[in-house]
């Protein structure tokens, strides 16, 4: 399992959901299991955000990976 | 050479009988089975279109909302099915209790189920539990304890039988899957399923050596829509063991969709280098793309996963039921509740008594079944590591993480005959048939057993146990 936690830049207090491949799957600012390592692309529901491409791998709960999506 | 008038009847009797064998191939050469329908409007595809992922949460007004429970059926003919529905309505006698908006809710274990996976036999009962909404008597009576294996028979010398015998299309499946779609399920489709529990039915895509599973994601892929097929055609297909039955077919329809614009298969290709699973994926998703492969033949899916466990593995992939129930966070998971039904038996293998190589039959139960269950252990062991990682997470993390706040230990029940502690009663089941027919005495057996495996299991024995002090 990997994990990561996702925020949208400069907001770092928004609750929104998290799209994982484009799928709903948790909310911005909390810890988020993924199944595996390897490439996701990630994005939040919020106005004007951007989606990145990561590649999510070596992570613990402790020590998830930070994932900052720009909104334009 | 004078021909008698002895030898010129016979000559004329067989003459008119190969005419009739021909008019027989020409009329029904091409005598198709029902297949699958094309969507009505072609669109691409996407697993958020699946009906089965869309508003999964909170739960039904009847479950609890903290709960997600998965259940998977091996495969095993009428074995699997009787030991799933004697599973099920054991379960369903297994008091739940919870708590919804402030009230405390009486329940049934089996009312908790969210997902439904079948291999085979065990299809059987998986649909039947997700079509019944509680009453499995129906079911009892159309399939466990009725002899499918000599209704089939009888097809054979029927009119159907004809038609199997000179049609390339219809072949000897389509007449199980009729047998099934209208004396099983009632003619009942996807379309007809509810919403909860979730069905998985799987079979082998005989091309790709890989799991099919009827799921619209997958026939959205082949331009069919799933919601107009018969669920009895899918347990065909699921049951279709080689050599006894044909493998059941589907078309694949055109055009093709755009690859590209499939978020799913552009990650899996970058992935494929590192990620095997994501490269078989990929090619999979290709091979039904390449729409000059009119044709998906399907046979038993124990030829792949005999019991269904991969199918809750696949779960735990990201953007998978479990993975996405733990990342919603609204309502905390508290319990993760997975069962292991194994109808799988063990005979005695004495092939090393003897310096003679073993028979084609112990070649292929090793090759065929054997090796499977090793598969299948494995898999039930990769469960219980994703379990374990996902516990030690919450215990990490929980505190400050809403979604794993609340979650206990997750539950893996088991229900196999290799935990039967009497021996006599063990070997008795051990020595159950795989056939579609099942004696009073044997269906007596595993409704003696089933209960008992079940009230024994040290896990829910734990689950019962939390259950009681959350009251």
């Amino acid at each position: 399992m990997e994990y990561i936690i996702v925020e949208i830049k400069d907001q770092p207090n928004v609750d929104a959901e998290v799209l994982i491949n484009r799928q709903p799957n948790g909310r911005t600012g909390v810890l988020l299991t993924l199944g595996g390592s390897g490439w996701i692309l990630v994005s939040v529901d919020w106005p004007g955000a951007e989606e990145q491409e990561v590649e999510v791998k070596n992570t613990t709960p402790q020590h998830a990976m930070n994932v900052t999506i720009q909104c334009g | 050479m004078k021909i008698t008038s002895r030898r010129k009847n016979v000559l004329i009797g067989v003459g008119i009988f190969l005419a009739v064998l021909l008019g027989f191939w020409i009329v029904l050469r091409d005598r198709p089975p029902r297949y699958n329908e094309p969507l009505a409007g072609q669109s691409g595809t996407s697993s958020a279109d699946d009906p089965a992922l869309r508003g999964m949460w909170p739960d039904k007004v009847d479950q609890d909302d903290t709960t997600l429970m998965m259940v998977a059926f091996s495969g095993g003919g009428s074995r699997a099915a009787a030991v799933g529905w004697k599973t099920l309505e054991t379960l369903r006698r297994i008091p739940y209790t919870f708590t919804a908006d402030g009230r405390q809710v009486e329940s049934n274990l089996a009312r908790e189920i969210d997902l439904v996976a079948g291999i085979s036999g065990g299809s059987f009962a998986a649909a039947a539990w997700c079509l019944c909404g509680g009453d499995l008597a129906p079911f009892q009576k159309r399939f466990v304890e009725r002899d499918i294996q000599s209704t089939l028979a009888r097809n054979l010398f029927s009119s159907k039988g004809v038609v199997a015998a000179f049609s390339r299309r219809y072949a000897r499946i389509n007449f199980a899957a009729e047998l099934y779609d209208e004396e099983v399920y009632e003619r009942k489709t996807f379309a007809d399923l509810p919403a909860r529990p979730i069905l998985r039915i799987h079979s082998t895509d005989l091309a790709l050596g890989r799991r099919f599973t009827f799921t619209p994601d997958t026939f959205a892929r082949l331009g069919s829509n799933l919601g107009n097929y018969p669920i009895g055609y899918a347990c065909a297909a699921s049951s279709a063991f080689p050599i006894l039955l044909t493998p059941l077919t589907l078309r694949n329809f055109g055009p093709p969709l755009d690859l590209s614009q499939d978020v799913e298969y552009v990650l899996g290709k970058k992935n494929a280098r590192t990620d095997l699973n994501a490269d078989l994926q990929t090619k999979a998703w290709e091979y039904y793309n390449n729409k000059t492969n009119q044709y998906i033949h399907l046979a038993d899916g124990g030829l792949v996963d005999n019991q269904g466990l991969q199918s809750i593995l696949d779960e735990f992939e990201t953007n998978g039921i479990i993975n996405r129930r733990i990342n919603y966070s609204n309502i905390p998971l508290k319990r993760l509740i997975i069962v292991n039904v194994n109808a799988g038996i063990a005979g005695e293998n004495r092939s090393g008594r003897s310096p003679s190589p073993p028979s084609i039959a112990s070649v292929v139960e090793s090759s065929m079944v054997s090796s499977m269950d090793v598969l299948s252990a494995r898999r039930w062991m990769d469960i219980r590591d994703k379990c374990i990682e996902m516990f030690k997470a919450a215990i990490d993390r929980g505190a400050d993480t809403p979604s794993l706040s609340q979650l206990e230990e997750p539950y893996r029940i088991e229900v196999s005959f290799r935990n039967i502690r009497d021996p006599e009663l063990r070997r008795r089941a051990m020595a159950l048939p795989t056939s579609f027919k099942l004696s009073p005495e044997q269906l007596a057996l595993i409704d003696k057993v089933v209960p008992e495996l079940l009230k024994e299991d040290p896990e829910l024995k734990r689950l019962q146990a939390s259950v009681e002090k959350t009251k």
